[in-house]
């Protein structure tokens, strides 16, 4: 599909967009925090992708290729908006509102997963992308090394560097998630020694 | 992930991944594919048109007043090719510039800070396959007061030196600049900077974009209405010094850099 479009198929395109929207949506509202901005990232970043197709190596894969054409826009655009606040913003705003209906551990693991990313946000741009990449989107070690134009081996250690800058952060300002994370360890464990 | 990647960290691990599974995603907007081809089919329209502007040899004796004249009638974002046309105009072969209105939401004012990474002059050396140069007093080299460099874009890399008390930042590419959104001709001048062809932007404010190889927007920023900008290249780097300095002084250090 992606050949199609690079020789100037836009149907081809399209397809291409309507295949990737909600990944690109997904990545950018990672990193800018608001819906619309996220929106607004994801079309630009399919702009650019049309604009530089000749660039790109069709023995490749598309979706590291756009991640990282989408994640480069998303913190050019977070960077200097300023809407990383927004989060907290929004997270105050809605604790303790009572209207989430979900059972009480979906609720609690819900809440968690704000405050994890809100520690994120912490962290340096390079960072906060690995994490995204390889945590939240899913991808492969050689999909997040393609999205970041690095060797496999580096997003090993910038992985690892960005888990150890992770945890600095959560011991300085969210140090009851250290608990969590250590019950979450503990059943993982005790799932994976009563499954084996 | 289904492996633990980093056991020194496995508790983190296991609090991303926990985290990842949980995490509530707004609904992705049914709109983004049919603003993509709106955007695309708008652009396309727009190159058409110019085309077939430029395609016409009386037009074409008063190009400069066609294409100024079209981009500020057209409400579509411009093209490689009309930016091509534009540049010819201005003589300078990486730098371009359109004046007319800015469409859609104007991007964020970006300082130096907010889109690249603090570097030393060294570090910034490294990043960049140019020399990078200084100004100059009496023949000494100035050292800026802070050093940028922005090097996510493989080929587009930028390195700003930042003279706070002089007042001025210097831009430094080997690839080119972008300007557009000037609200009116006459903030553009020709310049010379050792006697080759330079553009001024006067102050009023311009939308400033960073290129790739291919012509291509990577950076975009709103830019100062107090500060005027000059453009030019010089042995393969194109030079942006953004200062509220005058046109003369602002020539003066162009022509001093080392």
């Amino acid at each position: 599909m992606a050949r199609l479009a690079q020789r100037g198929d836009r149907a081809a395109f399209d397809a291409l967009v309507q295949s990737y929207q909600e990944l690109a949506f997904r990545a950018a509202y990672l990193i800018v925090r608001d819906e619309d901005d996220a929106a607004d990232v994801a079309q630009d970043a399919f702009v650019r992708a049309y604009r530089s197709l000749d660039a790109f190596d069709t023995s490749r894969r598309f979706r590291p290729w756009l991640l990282r054409i989408v994640t480069n826009v998303a913190l050019n655009s977070a960077r200097s908006s300023g809407r990383r606040n927004a989060a907290t913003e929004r997270l105050a705003r809605d604790a303790g509102t009572g209207k989430d209906q979900r059972p009480d551990a979906a609720v609690e693991a819900a809440e968690q997963s704000e405050r994890v990313w809100s520690a994120i946000t912490d962290l340096p741009d390079d960072d906060q992308r690995l994490i995204y990449l390889r945590y939240f989107l899913e991808t492969s070690e050689a999909e997040a090394a393609e999205s970041i134009g690095r060797p496999v081996g580096t997003v090993k250690s910038r992985l690892h560097r960005a888990l150890k800058r992770l945890r600095r952060v959560i011991e300085d300002g969210y140090p009851d998630l250290l608990p969590y994370a250590t019950q979450l360890l503990r059943e993982e464990r005790y799932e994976s020694a009563t499954n084996t | 992930m289904s492996q633990q990647l980093t056991p020194e960290y496995s508790d983190v691990d296991a609090l991303l991944r926990a985290s990842a599974k949980a995490f509530s995603y707004p609904r992705t907007p049914n709109v983004i594919a049919a603003s993509v081809r709106i955007r695309l089919d708008d652009e396309a329209s727009f190159a058409e048109r110019l085309r077939a502007i430029l395609a016409r040899p009386t037009l074409r004796a008063a190009a400069a007043v066609v294409l100024v004249a079209a981009v500020i009638v057209s409400s579509a974002l411009v093209v490689p090719q009309s930016r091509e046309a534009l540049a010819d105009f201005f003589g300078l072969s990486r730098v371009k510039i359109e004046i007319g209105p800015v469409l859609g939401p104007p991007p964020p004012v970006l300082s130096p800070e907010s889109f690249a990474e603090p570097a030393t002059l060294q570090t910034a050396q490294e990043a960049v396959d140019f020399g990078i140069r200084l100004p100059t007093e009496r023949g000494v080299q100035m050292l800026p007061d802070a050093v940028y460099v922005e090097d996510r874009w493989p080929g587009a890399e930028v390195v700003i030196t930042v003279y706070e008390e002089e007042g001025y930042d210097l831009y430094q590419s080997a690839q080119g600049y972008f300007g557009k959104g000037l609200p009116q001709a006459d903030l553009l001048l020709d310049a010379r900077v050792h006697g080759q062809e330079a553009i001024w932007i006067g102050v009023g404010g311009h939308v400033a974009s960073s290129l790739d190889a291919q012509g291509r927007v990577v950076i975009e920023t709103l830019r100062s209405v107090e500060r005027a900008t000059l453009l030019w290249e010089e042995v393969g780097v194109t030079y942006r010094l953004e200062t509220s300095l005058s046109l003369d002084e602002a020539i003066r250090i162009a022509e001093s850099l080392r």
